[in-house]
């Protein structure tokens, strides 16, 4: 993290504190020092993590069951033209539905467990990543692909070996939308309902902080849900950029 | 730049305008929906407090749950709400000034379960979910009193609970889904028993032991308008009146807005244990329990919370 950084969190905090001083009520705005101590108590007494990493296991399987669908649904498509266009016609009806507005849906057919979660998530990401690929593989130079026939390689090798490391990038970027949307979804949907397991997840503990009236707890649950998506962002998936596009020369 | 400055004046005074306190005398009234805020949908249809307040302007709000209403009363968005005891006392413990001013009504609440899933609450286990709306609903609150008073520990079931609203909760509870239970209130809960393969597990009464009001009217101290206060009550009492006395009619308003037929609205709104009413029961069992459950952290005494007219 560069120095600006610090300063614009620094600026961000102290504005914080300055306005919740004025406002002067804990169940409005908290001042930044009661959170921080309320996010640390949650996250010693109150088991944070613990919700956190549930949310964090449910979207991970879910955002790999996708990519393995996304992947295998390109796979065909570099094959078969109408598989391609099948898939392209059911993005454009399926993509604009917000995953919470089918929950009730998900609720009849699979129930209100994991099972309900898993679909969410998979409809929230899968969409995102198929359009990247699909636009990847559209706009994929015909003259490799002829490399791979040229060589005489099937279908496997060929996907593995010219349009995978080709169609990385977009990969990338689709992982990174899905996994925004996915970390929508499964929380709205653990605010939706409830509780999933003996310890339910992010949505779950606001939920819990809501209905008791605890806004401290509430922002407590909003740090740990930014500091996350930082993480992921900065350390997983940049980590992935560096040992694949940035190692192969394809990020410019 | 003059027109930029221009726009930013103009898009500041819209917004600050809101800040301004209108002169108007408004009184912001919100109900949630089932069958127990009958009085208040039957005085909104027939403006009955429009009535006994001709020099207001009142505005009704629909709102989903009472988290949404406490919220909504804490940012003064709204005066007046009409909810359960339990959420008002989590509120007024965690320091929001606010006091009961009336009760509404009383309702046959209970514990329904499928008994196709299961035959007792023993039953209960990883496999199974207990619906109920939300944790510190009075829902939730009289399972634990239930608990309590049979196990020994109220929170001996919290790992089973699943949060789900009313309707959910009675679709999952009927379907092929872990719910094995609900704890619900009217019209779903008569829903529910309808079915062959549902019934009663406990009933409201018997998990409370002894009698309770289902939902009060509170307003915000803030508020303090005695006048808009007494002006609400009449044109309540009067919707109450209408109910008791001529139920057909009352039925016939209310039969679209449940979107059920006049019929069965009837039959809900003279269900046995249906019983609309003034009174306030039950706070100080509700708050000694949910003190020494520690869902609150203060004693809350009948004194305190009551709004002296």
């Amino acid at each position: 993290m560069n120095n600006r950084k610090f300063i614009y969190i620094l600026l961000l905090i102290l504005s914080w504190e300055l306005i919740s001083r004025v406002v002067g009520n804990d169940q409005l705005m908290p001042t930044s020092l009661v959170i921080a101590e309320k996010l640390w108590y949650e996250l010693i007494e109150g088991k944070l993590w613990l919700y956190a990493f549930y949310s964090i296991v449910a979207i991970f399987i879910g955002l790999g069951i996708s990519t393995i669908l996304a992947l295998s649904i390109s796979l065909f498509s570099i094959k078969y033209k109408w598989v391609m266009d099948f898939f392209k016609f059911l993005n454009s009806i399926l993509h604009p539905l917000p995953g919470i507005a089918i929950l009730p849906i998900l609720i009849i057919w699979f129930g209100v467990g994991y099972k309900a979660i898993f679909a969410l998530v998979i409809h929230s990401v899968l969409w995102p990543i198929i359009t990247n690929l699909f636009l990847a593989l559209e706009t994929f130079p015909k003259t490799l692909s002829m490399v791979g026939d040229n060589y005489e390689m099937g279908l496997l090798r060929k996907f593995w070996y010219i349009y995978f490391p080709g169609i990385m990038p977009s990969f990338i970027s689709g992982i990174k939308t899905g996994w925004a949307r996915a970390f929508r979804a499964v929380i709205s949907a653990e605010m939706f309902f409830g509780v999933i397991g003996a310890t339910g997840g992010l949505g779950w503990y606001l939920v819990k902080k809501r209905v008791f009236l605890d806004t401290t707890g509430i922002f407590a649950g909003l740090v740990v849900i930014i500091i996350i998506g930082i993480i992921l962002e900065r350390f997983v998936f940049n980590k992935l950029e560096k040992i694949t596009i940035e190692k192969w020369g394809l990020k410019s | 730049m003059k027109t930029k400055i221009v726009v930013l004046i103009l898009v500041l005074s819209v917004l600050l305008s809101g800040c301004v306190n209108s002169e108007e005398k408004t009184v912001k009234i919100a109900q949630q929906f089932g069958l127990a805020y009958a009085p208040l949908q039957l005085a909104k249809e027939l403006d009955l407090i429009e009535k006994h307040l001709p020099d207001y302007t009142v505005e009704w709000k629909q709102i989903m749950n009472t988290a949404t209403i406490r919220e909504g009363m804490l940012s003064s968005d709204l005066d007046i709400g009409f909810m359960g005891i339990p959420p008002f006392l989590i509120g007024y413990d965690k320091g929001m000034n606010w006091k009961i001013f009336r009760g509404l009504s009383k309702a046959p609440l209970g514990l329904t379960y499928n008994k196709d899933k299961i035959s007792s609450l023993e039953e209960i286990d990883i496999k199974h979910k207990i619906a109920l709306p939300q944790p510190g609903s009075i829902q939730h609150i009289l399972l634990a009193m239930y608990l309590e008073r049979e196990t020994g520990t109220a929170n001996s079931l919290d790992d089973y609970l699943l949060t789900i609203s009313h309707p959910d909760g009675q679709l999952a509870l009927l379907s092929n889904s872990e719910v094995a239970a609900h704890f619900t209130s009217p019209p779903y809960i008569f829903e529910e028993l309808k079915e062959d393969n549902v019934d009663f597990l406990v009933d409201g009464n018997e998990a409370f032991g002894g009698e309770f009001t289902f939902i009060v009217g509170v307003v915000r101290d803030k508020f303090n308008n005695q006048e808009a206060i007494d002006g609400i009550n009449k044109g309540v009492d009067e919707a109450v009146e209408m109910i008791i006395n001529d139920p057909g009619k009352a039925a016939e308003i209310l039969a679209p807005i449940y979107g059920l037929d006049e019929e069965t609205t009837l039959s809900y709104l003279t269900w046995d244990g249906m019983d609309f009413n003034n009174e306030i029961l039950g706070i100080e069992k509700f708050s000694g329990f949910m003190l020494r459950n520690d869902y609150i952290e203060t004693e809350i005494l009948e004194e305190d919370v009551l709004n002296e007219q």
